[in-house]
């Protein structure tokens, strides 16, 4: 019983410490630091692509990836052209008996 | 100057507004962070985070809500960013919440050494005990309690800044409250002095 209430005013005592803290000043030279903090990044910033903003980078990006749909769908769209009309030659052929069945290197 | 003629030159990147903004409220940005992190050098560290963050979110501010408010929203989510990241590190931690389990009042498992400047030299002990024992509460309670009871800030300064109604935030402190008297009774089971 005794112990149940010693542990009970510990952590009255331990909570009540919370309402002990004393206010801490900001250190001395803080505004100075962030200030100096912030000029390190602005002069950062003012890099060699500056220029080079994001929506600049986004259009970029856009234009690099439409040229190459681009050609993959040009490389496609031929391909598929090429195999067509070799086919149609093949059959142009065979039908006129222009095409030689012989593999012989006399003919 | 009002607040909207203060937020116009703060965007415009006017140095001397900064400045003010900084004169204003470095000493509230850095009890704050003192409150949730009782280190001097890394509360400090903190502190003129938020303020880089402020200046290089200020443009993202649409002036819905007080700036204070605003900055004390930034400078809660720097402090827990700090304490989640330097947690994550003690593995112990890391196992006892993936296992479920109730996390201890470790003095080992801390995230930071404390040192408060403003602890009075016989409560050193028992500042650290309950230090440690607000870090192991559930964020949100950890987040009311700190603004609450360490940072001192009012019910209606905490509704504002956590977005959470009156009688959540009351809710929470009372839950939060409860759940570190246990913590400390088992401690102090366990830990005779």
């Amino acid at each position: 019983m005794k112990n149940k209430e010693y542990i009970n005013q510990q952590v009255d005592d331990t909570l009540g410490v919370l309402n002990t803290i004393e206010k801490v000043d900001v250190p001395p030279f803080f505004r100075h630091k962030v200030l100096q903090k912030l000029k390190a990044e602005r002069e950062v910033k003012q890099s060699v692509f500056n220029w080079f903003t994001p929506q600049l980078q986004y259009a970029t990006l856009c234009v690099v990836l439409l040229l190459n749909f681009g050609t993959i769908f040009y490389a496609f769209n031929t391909s598929q052209k090429t195999g067509t009309t070799s086919s149609g030659i093949e059959l142009f052929a065979q039908e006129y008996s222009l095409q030689s069945e012989s593999n012989s290197i006399l003919n | 100057m009002n607040q909207k003629d203060f937020l116009e030159k703060l965007k415009s990147g006017d140095e001397s507004t900064f400045a003010q903004l900084l004169n204003e409220f470095e000493q509230k940005v850095f009890a704050t962070c003192i409150s949730f992190v009782p280190n001097k050098e890394d509360a400090e560290d903190i502190a003129q985070e938020v303020f880089l963050e402020v200046f290089r979110s200020v443009n993202k501010f649409k002036g819905d809500s007080k700036l204070s408010t605003w900055i004390y929203k930034i400078t809660t989510n720097k402090c827990l960013e700090f304490i989640r990241k330097k947690n994550s590190k003690k593995r112990f931690v890391f196992m006892q919440r993936i296992l479920g389990n109730e996390i201890p009042v470790d003095k080992t498992s801390y995230f930071t050494e404390v040192n408060h400047p403003g602890v009075l030299l016989e409560n050193k002990e028992k500042s650290a005990i309950i230090f440690k024992a607000i870090n192991t509460l559930p964020e949100n309670q950890k987040v009311i309690f700190t603004l609450a009871k360490v940072d001192g800030k009012s019910y209606q300064e905490i509704v504002e800044i956590t977005g959470k109604s009156l009688s959540s935030v009351e809710s929470i402190l009372f839950r939060a409250k409860k759940q570190l008297q246990q913590k400390l009774k088992a401690f102090y089971k366990a830990n005779p002095s």
